[in-house]
């Protein structure tokens, strides 16, 4: 499988799965996680996200941008 | 050596007690287990391409030897066991295929988790050989052998290129197993 193929086959098969099965399987080779499963940064961006989408046009490319115009 | 290509042989160095030989000769090698390993489950082999790999296995073995729970060696006399190892996927982290692999499952990994505790790789490299199907994996390491160990030197330069083998019993043919070297650890080893 060269570079392109294992890019796109990785992320099929990530886009596939659900977070708790995610995490029971990396948790099954040996990865600890003692706080919550997802950064809650990711859910403070997804919710400024939302807001900016009603009020305004505002884009921005990645979480960090999100949480300065926040 | 590339060794993404299946069907190809690679010849690994095992340091090991001289006492485990027998066993490992008569039923092949066995796995090691535990999260502490540098590619995760599997037996563990020196490679060439950076050092001599059989010189390698012989300090590993010596390194290894000294137990520091009880300040004594665990074992007096070691062996170097030879195999030959043909994988049937193989994952070569020592080319740039198989490092832009390893880079793309950890950017996708970690996107979607908040790992706590220090490093990951292992467990990164696991779910990867996993989900691949994995059998043989290639990695340069700087690893710390007795004298490293004394002066407590770090590097991040690679010393040793480490084959692990995770299915062996596939991988290997217990009959290519053959002793290269047989020792008593040294009283005073560098």
């Amino acid at each position: 499988m060269n570079l392109d193929e294992f890019k796109l086959d990785l992320e099929a098969k990530l886009a596939a799965m659900a977070d708790d099965q995610l995490r029971d399987e990396l948790e099954q080779v040996g990865c600890v996680f003692d706080e919550p499963w997802l950064d809650p940064s990711l859910d403070e961006v997804e919710l400024i996200s939302a807001n900016n989408s009603e009020s305004s046009t505002f884009e921005a490319a990645d979480s960090n941008e999100l949480a300065l115009a926040a | 050596m590339p060794v993404d290509s299946p069907n190809l042989t690679m010849t690994g160095f095992h340091g090991c007690d001289a006492d485990s030989v027998p066993s490992i000769k008569a039923d092949n090698f066995k796995c090691s287990t535990g999260e502490h390993h540098w590619l995760g489950e599997g037996v563990y082999f020196f490679s060439a391409g950076i050092s001599n790999p059989s010189e390698d296995a012989q300090r590993w073995a010596i390194a290894q030897s000294w137990d520091s729970r009880t300040g004594s060696r665990s074992y007096l006399k070691f062996s170097v066991l030879k195999a030959e190892i043909s994988p049937a996927n193989p994952l070569d982290m020592t080319n740039d295929t198989g490092k832009a692999k390893v880079n793309l499952a950890r950017e996708a990994l970690t996107r979607r988790m908040k790992p706590q505790k220090g490093y990951v790789d292992n467990a990164i490299i696991q779910w990867l050989a996993e989900k691949y199907g994995f059998d043989v994996l290639v990695q340069d390491f700087y690893i710390q052998m007795t004298r490293e160990r004394k002066m407590g030197l770090r590097s991040r330069f690679p010393n040793v290129r480490v084959i692990c083998v995770r299915k062996p019993h596939s991988a290997i043919d217990k009959d290519s197993i053959s002793v290269t070297y047989t020792a008593l650890i040294p009283s005073n080893p560098i």
